[in-house]
């Protein structure tokens, strides 16, 4: 009997302990709860408003699963958008708030939030002179460590962990903008294939591209992805072609690490635009048939190489 | 009575003298505050677990008795992530991953087993408070040291000028095990001398 007692009294101690620190711990909670979404509301705000300059408030916006803030000047003008990401550090993960401007495309400045990196190692990613390199850089830019930007000496991981969640990032937000993966894509194509409402992606000799159709169903033309080699980095185009393989229909570049105000006008539409209605027969020489942009002949001709690229793949499909 | 108190701050020093809580001892200490943070964090506990395991030992049951010790340490030490959490944003996101920890701290579940449930109440709290401050003071000298060599400076203060080159090693683990041997082993020697 006395063993069946004390077993009662093992569980109708062990519970009541148990409720009683259920009961204490609710209390506290409550007490405390709206002080700690206080500090961490009051951390995220100047997070936001410190790698947004010029933004006096912010709003929450919510694109494709992804938490966006838009900076908010004295007149509510966005002069900015803010997303809060983690990358991959070498000591854990490093949490970064980080300013984009996606007008103009390039990036406005980034925060180091929380890290787990080595003191005086990795930990240097908070050194000002290393978050100002991302200042102005362009969204294509591909932020790798030691071509794009400045490592840290025996910090390369660290470095490059900041590098990658802020790479990673402008793509995630782009495709949001464009309301997911696919429909970045078909938006793409639209652009260099006027009137496409469908499109497959195909391989043929090699060569993955995409075939586009209209309302009908017709083929609407062919659009072939091609890379560059810019002044900044590799460039990504999307070229589209007429069904009869006769014409350029239109060009846009996917990615880009020109440099902003000067190789960037390649992104531009007047510079784009002088390819539209090109035959396939074109000699497509700079400077002749295209005009360059002044200071920037490295990035217009890598963009009409690239041109040339996929006109020579386009005639191979015949 | 006082020797209880006294106890902890030298001759039964959980730091120096039991080694126990060796954990938070070496992983927190990078700088003087934090050693002294994680101190007062775990001299609470060390009070309100050792209170309560006291005021219930006639109540718990033998067999259930380490369950019981820990669940009325945890609720003690989310109290304090909670408060910390709260209202001392600052320490907390320096100390955050390690606070939880101090539930499974052998110091605590140590003394609660080993005193607390022995022992009056009042002799419990005075056990308490001197291992606390023993615990603390251990920390504090530990995080002291470090962050003198590691930083240059102490309590966030610069002693050391530009000339001084901070020894990075210093607040890296391998550090914390360098500082803890060397002071150790000087401890030894007085306490045996």
């Amino acid at each position: 009997m006395a063993k069946q007692d004390s077993k009662v009294a093992m569980i109708i101690v062990l519970t009541v302990i148990a409720i009683a620190s259920a009961t204490v711990l609710s209390l506290v909670h409550s007490v405390t709860q709206p002080q700690i979404e206080a500090v961490s509301e009051e951390r995220r705000e100047e997070a936001i408003l410190g790698v947004l300059p010029g933004a006096v408030d912010y709003s929450e916006i919510e694109k494709d699963g992804l938490t966006l803030y838009e900076g908010l000047d004295e007149d509510g003008n966005v002069v900015g958008t803010a997303i809060e990401r983690d990358g991959s550090g070498y000591g854990g993960p490093v949490g970064l708030m980080i300013g984009l401007d996606l007008d103009n495309n390039k990036v406005l400045s980034v925060r180091i939030l929380e890290h787990e990196e080595t003191p005086g190692l990795g930990a240097r990613i908070e050194e000002g002179w290393f978050i100002e390199q991302f200042k102005e850089k362009p969204f294509g830019d591909e932020f790798l460590i030691d071509e794009d930007l400045e490592g840290i000496a025996g910090a390369t991981l660290s470095a490059q962990a900041v590098g990658a969640a802020v790479s990673d990032s402008i793509d995630r937000i782009e495709i949001a903008l464009a309301g997911g993966m696919e429909e970045y894509i078909a938006g793409l194509i639209q652009e260099v294939l006027p009137g496409t409402e469908e499109h497959e992606t195909v391989t043929k000799d090699g060569i993955e591209l995409h075939k586009g159709y209209d309302a009908a169903g017709d083929l609407a033309g062919y659009v072939i992805p091609v890379q560059g080699d810019g002044y900044g980095g590799v460039m990504e185009l999307k070229v589209g072609i007429d069904p009869n393989l006769e014409e350029i229909l239109g060009v846009t570049v996917v990615d880009h690490s020109e440099t902003a105000g000067i190789g960037d006008v390649i992104a531009e539409a007047d510079f784009q635009e002088q390819f539209i209605g090109k035959s396939l027969t074109d000699q497509f020489v700079l400077d002749e048939d295209i005009d360059g942009a002044a200071g920037a002949t490295v990035s217009s001709e890598a963009f009409v190489e690239a041109v040339r690229d996929a006109v020579e793949k386009a005639k191979g499909l015949n | 009575m006082f020797k209880e108190f006294i106890k902890g701050l030298w001759e039964e020093n959980p730091v120096w003298r039991l080694l126990l809580g060796m954990c938070p001892a070496l992983a927190v200490t990078t700088t003087a505050i934090n050693g002294m943070a994680m101190g007062l964090a775990t001299t609470f506990v060390l009070i309100g677990g050792g209170v309560v395991n006291s005021l219930l030992k006639n109540i718990i049951p033998q067999k259930v008795r380490i369950p019981c010790y820990i669940v009325v340490i945890s609720t003690f030490v989310t109290i304090v992530d909670m408060v910390l959490g709260a209202y001392f944003p600052e320490i907390h996101s320096v100390l955050g991953l390690f606070i939880p920890l101090i539930v499974v701290n052998c110091l605590i579940l140590g003394r609660s087993e080993a005193f607390a449930t022995h022992n009056p109440i009042h002799l419990a709290i005075i056990d308490a408070i001197g291992m606390g401050v023993g615990f603390t003071w251990g920390l504090t000298l530990l995080g002291g040291i470090r962050e003198f060599f590691g930083f240059g400076s102490i309590f966030q203060l610069q002693i050391l000028g530009d000339w001084f080159t901070p020894w990075v090693v210093m607040i890296l683990p391998a550090g914390a095990f360098l500082t803890m041997g060397v002071v150790l082993g000087v401890f030894n020697n007085i306490s045996e001398g």
